[in-house]
């Protein structure tokens, strides 16, 4: 499996688009998994987004918590040390239950102490050598590479699409709408009806490894390439900069709309 | 007319240079390294405007390459300048028209619906002028989109009240064969402005300043307030309107960069425009003037022509052009236009009053101050037709659809017939409205 360097995020492109304090934002979400009892990933992004990460990470991890440093925090944490730490309060109530045996999708809480506890080791079953600390790191890996990546594919959408009819269907107009009018997800009038970035989640949301949902997003974008799907695409590979997986030569081969699939553009008609 | 009679004195009703920024790129770059100034200045104009579809509806100067001839159902009527009729007043009129039509032929509309004002008026004007029976005999073709442009509008007046005919499937073809008459708002720019002239007035300094001298560029602030007074004329911003109608020097798919760009552009464009409207058949002193009759004459014919044209894969042409309904053709808008430029009713300063009369008639019905004071012109058209499917069995794809004979035959960019003829008149084409000649 491919290893992505991301240590401070604070550089990272995708931070561009975030309000960081002008550089100086510390990281400030946490992610952890009451079942190795570590926290595996932190990002100094937005909550709402750091939960749906947790929410794709669901497929693999359960009761993921999402925990939101408190000002009063003094721990240097960051993606190279965040495994060796874990959080004080086991008993954090999600929803009627103990985080444990709450449920498969993620909580979210904002802490008001400090809570993050550093640790010499890790818990027995998962010590280095054991099969249980192999997977648990591979998905640590795995989840910062999930962050870096929904949020570049939301950062591309909010840019380029100019039309997110199902979602004003769903959130604004539920009801509303006669049954036989089209939703499309975007403006991007590709092959899948669910557009570039809910395609990009389900990748991720169903991929095992790094490798596997870099191909599968490169894979769709091929089926999915038009005009309007171009910048989308282009803007995926510039602000995830990942240099593992930069984008694919037949596709980075294409410099414009026009080396595209036109067969189903129209032209502008105004 | 069999596409192999063409001659080089085919007349044409509609044409259309259009970079599609694949095969016809290639035709346009060739045949632009081929001919001499007009032709290249034919080819810049889709360059700078794509894509360049311009004719005259009277007898203003504007000459084309190609034979033409006004095609009829556009061609202008009479101005009269003791015309005292409102907009109100027309936009009644025209729905007790069709109240009397849906009566006397129970003849079915699909109103092409996009949230828009101009379109708005229309669903509006059927609201306030139709009982509820005949109300029956009126579908709304539309999509989500429009839904979102004025959801109050939709929840008060359309949702649950109307036949509702998706748009992103069905094109002027499909509602033809149905048996209704499509009702197009397509043309409602055509009476108030044009965006061209609202990025203008919005956005001057940003797209030219840098073009022009600190004394030209006071100039145009100073005077810019002036823009619907009838009092100060369209060439006060001669300099302005140059730069602006100069190209850029970058690309924007589909239109490639001209490697050697015209520097006279923007002035032979402008002199062409400044004599057409000095020719006109009505009025057209001020800035709103010179801009409104860019489109009220040169791209109405577009305005009007292209959902049968581009949204129409199938249905016999002449029988199509002729059947789909532009609602501001009739003749009332179309008189009211040419007398109410320079009174505020058209536009105040900017984009936000923009159509103002015609706020002012939805108004009436909604009582919806947000729509009435903050809509703003968009183009709803692609944005409504982004999913439908291009089907060309019968006539070519849209981007290849140069234009239309007299006898209604469609012309394909791509076929060599029609690329000769293409390239024999633009070769032929000179500049004669201009001292820029070369």
């Amino acid at each position: 499996m491919s290893t992505v360097a991301w240590g401070n995020n604070i550089n990272e492109k995708i931070s561009f688009f975030h309000m960081n304090a002008r550089g100086r934002r510390v990281n400030g979400n946490i992610f952890y998994s009451p079942g190795v009892d570590r926290c595996f990933a932190v990002d100094t992004f937005d909550p709402y987004t750091a939960f749906e990460c947790a929410k794709i990470l669901s497929s693999k991890m359960p009761a993921i918590a999402v925990l939101v440093i408190g000002k009063d925090e003094k721990v240097d944490v960051h993606n190279g040390n965040i495994t060796n730490f874990t959080v004080n309060d086991k008993q954090i109530i999600g929803g009627s239950a103990g985080l444990l045996f709450s449920r498969q999708t993620p909580v979210f809480r904002k802490m008001k102490d400090p809570f993050l506890v550093p640790c010499l080791q890790m818990p027995k079953d998962y010590v280095p050598g054991t099969q249980g600390y192999d997977t648990f790191i591979e998905f640590s890996e795995y989840a910062k590479f999930v962050i870096r990546t929904w949020h570049t594919a939301k950062i591309f959408e909010m840019v380029h699409n100019f039309l997110p009819m199902e979602e004003f269907v769903n959130d604004f107009l539920s009801g509303e709408v006669d049954t036989s009018m089209s939703t499309p997800a975007d403006s991007s009038n590709t092959v899948s009806s669910l557009g570039p970035k809910n395609e990009i989640r389900r990748i991720l949301y169903n991929a095992d490894t790094v490798d596997d949902a870099m191909n599968k997003i490169a894979d769709m974008w091929r089926e999915n390439n038009t005009p309007h799907s171009y910048p989308m695409r282009k803007m995926f590979y510039t602000i995830l900069n990942n240099p593992d997986y930069p984008e694919p030569a037949d596709l980075a081969k294409q410099t414009s709309q026009a080396d595209t699939d036109l067969s189903g553009y129209s032209g502008y008609l105004l | 007319m069999n596409i192999n009679t063409m001659n080089a004195d085919t007349k044409i009703y509609y044409s259309s240079v259009n970079w599609d920024g694949a095969e016809a790129n290639t035709f346009w770059t060739e045949t632009y390294n081929e001919v001499g100034p007009g032709g290249k200045f034919v080819i810049d104009l889709a360059r700078r405007i794509n894509p360049n579809r311009f004719s005259t509806r009277d007898s203003s100067e504007w000459t084309l390459p190609w034979p033409d001839e006004i095609l009829p159902k556009y061609k202008l009527i009479q101005y009269d300048s003791t015309y005292t009729g409102t907009f109100s007043e027309a936009s009644d009129s025209q729905a007790m028209d069709y109240a009397r039509r849906i009566d006397e032929n129970n003849e079915k509309f699909a109103i092409m619906y996009s949230g828009g004002i101009d379109s708005t008026i229309i669903t509006t004007a059927l609201i306030k002028n139709l009982t509820k029976e005949q109300l029956k005999n009126v579908a709304i073709c539309t999509s989500v989109q429009a839904v979102v442009e004025n959801p109050n509008y939709w929840r008060k007046f359309i949702f649950g009240k109307f036949k509702i005919i998706d748009s992103m499937i069905n094109k002027y073809d499909m509602l033809l064969e149905q048996g209704y008459t499509p009702v197009t708002a397509d043309d409602g720019d055509c009476i108030h402005g044009t965006v061209l002239g609202l990025n203008f007035y919005h956005a001057w300094e940003q797209k030219i300043g840098h073009k022009l001298t600190a004394e030209q560029r006071t100039h145009v602030r100073n005077n810019l307030h002036k823009l619907s007074d009838k009092d100060t004329h369209f060439s006060v911003f001669e300099d302005a309107l140059v730069a602006y109608f100069q190209y850029g020097d970058t690309s924007l798919f589909p239109i490639p960069t001209n490697p050697n760009p015209d520097p006279m552009f923007g002035r032979k464009l402008y002199d062409k425009y400044a004599l057409n409207a000095k020719t006109a058949s009505c009025p057209v002193i001020s800035l709103h003037d010179f801009f409104w009759w860019l489109i009220f004459n040169v791209k109405m014919i577009n305005c009007g022509v292209r959902g049968a044209m581009y949204y129409n894969d199938r249905y016999d042409m002449e029988k199509a052009i002729n059947k789909i309904e532009n609602w501001y053709l009739w003749p009332a808008y179309q008189q009211w236009s040419m007398n109410n430029n320079n009174n505020g009713q058209k536009i105040g300063f900017g984009a936000g009053t923009y159509k103002k009369v015609a706020r002012d008639y939805i108004y009436e019905l909604d009582n919806n101050v947000w729509y009435r004071d903050f809509k703003l012109k968009l183009e709803s058209m692609g944005q409504n037709s982004v999913r439908q499917t291009v089907i060309t069995d019968v006539y070519p794809k849209p981007s290849h659809r140069f234009g239309i004979t007299t006898d209604y035959t469609m012309l394909d960019i791509m076929d060599p017939m029609v690329q000769y003829y293409v390239r024999h008149h633009l070769s032929n084409f000179k500049i004669t409205w201009s001292e820029e000649t070369t």
